[in-house]
């Protein structure tokens, strides 16, 4: 496992991105702050809506605006804030330091170039190799990747693929110009379980051979606890708790970490054995607010069964509660001797 | 593919016929006597039975149909019941107006339409976005023969720079084109409005898929993006419309060439239709079935060359 006491590559501050819609302003990210260290897998969890693609997008510098817009905050990379870059200074960064891949394999590939074309596009204009060399390390990308006959692979189409093997082809892209930074959006959501492990698999592996800082973003907090290092929990545009991942798996701070927990069902051999009385499965009481009209307070005050009335008040700031475990609840050290 | 291409081929033979052997009874049993409209006021009951008797209308009509059918196989499409020129020497001298103008409405409106969609599209909402809209808005509005003298009073009245009336002479270029810009200006523009907002709506819609969010992310430009990314895919969507307005254009084109005095295909079939010329009209149904064929299999291989999901097998 790499060192995760490494100095950071990717400091995001304060970043802020709204989108202007009609029913009103929605600050999609509002105030993030969290830090991607060398060689390290950070998970982003939360659930649809909590901001966690938007943070990804606004790092690459790819929101689409109109309608959204990156308001304010900074996001530095090994020092330089990527906000600050003109639009040619991102696009040497995009797909070269920093790449990105997404959630939708059946349609995040173009459907009339070939593999090969797709590949060797980065390579060309990244790396300055000539068509045959690019052609040549496609490749080599496709048979790191685990794709079988990848000399005939590359000239095929997407169409002509199943959606692991996309996906596998996204990673390939992803990974050819060997970027500082992975920022990897759900990759597995779209795929069958058994591909998603495949491809969870992959991903860990190639992780740990090349080194790659890698942002994962998903909504599954068994992904996160088989890949990432440390997590960042998100919810309505803010992160509330991040930790090391053994840190937040044995000692969840914020309300909101500890339903997401208790929301995964288990497979105890036990219970199922014996037909015992199954526990019933905690959800998280109530809705998602809309991002439009917040709650004045901390957001999942409504939602959350600790909420006192300074919660309802006050936000809550992001505070470190522990060496390395910082979560923003105003009842958080209360709840944690309660734990203890 | 070969095999397609003789399938097809086949299919447009077979579709030829139906057309041709439901022209051949409905106009028989619709449209008016051609010894009346030959013989016009002077006509008497007798006059007009030995005219039939030598054109071979007085026969039953399966009888016409088989002399016909068997004319055609011979590649005899008869002759004409007004002057008593072969036909096909009728349709072959006016063919070349008709593509000529087809093929040069369609060329301007592929070279001015496709850019300007691009550009529109790239350039949302912005006032050269509203330009454009504005102007192409205008062109799908405006009917052809407005377009003609539109630019007849501004080319030929205005500045003196075109000939107004007739197609030129076949076999000197210059003089042909001449006589082409004006009418190939009219269909070309109407054709560009058509375009450019096809080439616009698509051209973001490509725009808004993921496949270009991956391409940015890849750090593609712009220009990349629209050049090797766009331009290619929505050539399919673009190539589709330009084959239905090519046989649509063919079609239609007695509006312009009306205008402009120009013989062709158009007015050559409403001059037979008017007459009741059975055996004018039968031809140039033929030419217009076996364009519309040739064009739609054109357009199907342009498909499977653009589009690797596209197979005929």
């Amino acid at each position: 496992m790499s060192d995760i006491s490494a100095a950071p590559i990717l400091e995001v501050e304060n970043l802020r991105t709204h989108f202007t819609t009609r029913a009103g302003l929605v600050p999609a990210v509002d105030g993030v702050s969290c830090t991607l260290r060398r060689g390290e897998v950070l998970g982003v969890v939360g659930e649809s809506g909590c901001g966690k693609s938007v943070t990804a997008l606004s790092i690459l510098r790819l929101i689409p605006d109109p309608p959204g817009r990156i308001v304010g905050g900074e996001i530095r990379f090994r020092g330089t804030n990527l906000l600050d870059l003109t639009e040619e200074q991102m696009r040497s960064i995009r797909g070269n330091e920093i790449s990105m891949i997404f959630q939708e394999p059946m349609t995040s590939l173009h459907p009339i170039m070939t593999i090969g074309s797709q590949l060797t596009e980065t390579l060309m204009l990244h790396r300055g190799l000539s068509a045959s060399g690019a052609w040549d390390r496609a490749v080599e990308m496709l048979r790191l990747v685990r794709i079988p006959e990848p000399e005939r692979r590359v000239s095929e189409y997407p169409h002509q693929m199943s959606g692991g093997m996309r996906q596998r082809v996204m990673i390939a892209m992803a990974l050819s110009c060997d970027p500082k930074i992975l920022i990897a959006d759900e990759p597995t959501t779209a795929l069958d379980v058994t591909i998603q492990a495949q491809i969870l698999t992959l991903m860990r592996e190639l992780q740990e051979k090349l080194g790659t800082a890698t942002m994962l973003i998903t909504h599954d907090m068994g992904v996160v606890a088989e890949t990432a290092h440390r997590v960042a929990v998100m919810y309505a545009g803010k992160i509330v708790e991040e930790a090391s991942v053994q840190d937040l798996f044995a000692a969840p701070c914020h309300p909101y970490t500890r339903g997401l927990l208790a929301s995964i069902p288990r497979l105890e051999a036990s219970s199922v054995a014996a037909g015992a009385e199954r526990a019933r499965l905690k959800e998280i009481p109530g809705l998602v607010p809309s991002l439009v009209n917040l709650p004045r307070g901390c957001a999942f005050a409504p939602r959350c069964t600790y909420a006192s009335e300074r919660c309802r008040r006050e936000q809550p700031v992001l505070e470190a509660i522990r060496p390395d475990h910082r979560t923003a609840c105003w009842e958080a050290s209360q709840l944690a001797t309660e734990a203890a | 593919m070969s095999r397609v291409i003789v399938a097809r081929i086949v299919f447009m033979l077979a579709a030829i016929f139906v057309v041709l052997t439901a022209l051949f009874f409905g106009i028989r049993l619709g449209v008016g006597d051609p010894t009346i409209a030959i013989q016009g006021t002077y006509a008497t009951a007798e006059s007009m039975q030995a005219l039939r008797e030598a054109l071979g209308l007085d026969k039953p009509l399966w009888e016409q149909y088989l002399i016909y059918m068997a004319g055609l196989l011979r590649g005899d499409l008869g002759v004409s019941l007004q002057n008593g020129q072969p036909v096909l020497t009728q349709i072959l001298a006016v063919v070349p107006y008709t593509l000529d103008l087809t093929v040069v409405g369609l060329l301007i409106g592929v070279v001015l339409g496709v850019p300007l969609g691009f550009v529109a599209a790239v350039r949302r909402n912005t006032k050269l976005d509203h330009v454009i809209r504005v102007m192409t808005l205008s062109g799908v509005s405006v009917p052809p023969f407005i377009m003609g003298y539109f630019l007849i009073i501004i080319f030929v009245i205005g500045l003196g720079l075109f000939p107004v009336a007739g197609g030129g002479e076949l076999d000197e270029p210059l003089s042909r084109m001449r006589y082409l810009f004006l009418p190939g200006l009219s269909l070309g523009l109407i054709m560009t409005s058509y375009i450019t907002r096809l080439a616009r709506t698509t051209v973001l819609e490509i725009l808004s898929k993921d496949f270009i969010r991956t391409a940015k992310a890849k750090g593609l430009d712009q220009r990349t993006i629209l050049v090797h990314h766009v331009l290619r895919l929505s050539l399919v969507t673009i190539v589709t419309l330009v084959g239905l307005y090519a046989t649509i254009t063919i079609g239609s084109s007695v509006v312009i060439e009306t205008v402009f005095s120009r013989p062709g295909v158009g007015r050559l079939i409403v001059g037979a239709v008017a007459q009741s010329d059975y055996m004018v009209v039968q031809g140039t149904i033929i030419f217009y079935a076996a364009f519309v064929g040739i064009v739609n299999l054109l357009v199907d291989l342009t498909y499977t060359i653009i589009d690797p999901r596209i197979r005929y097998e």
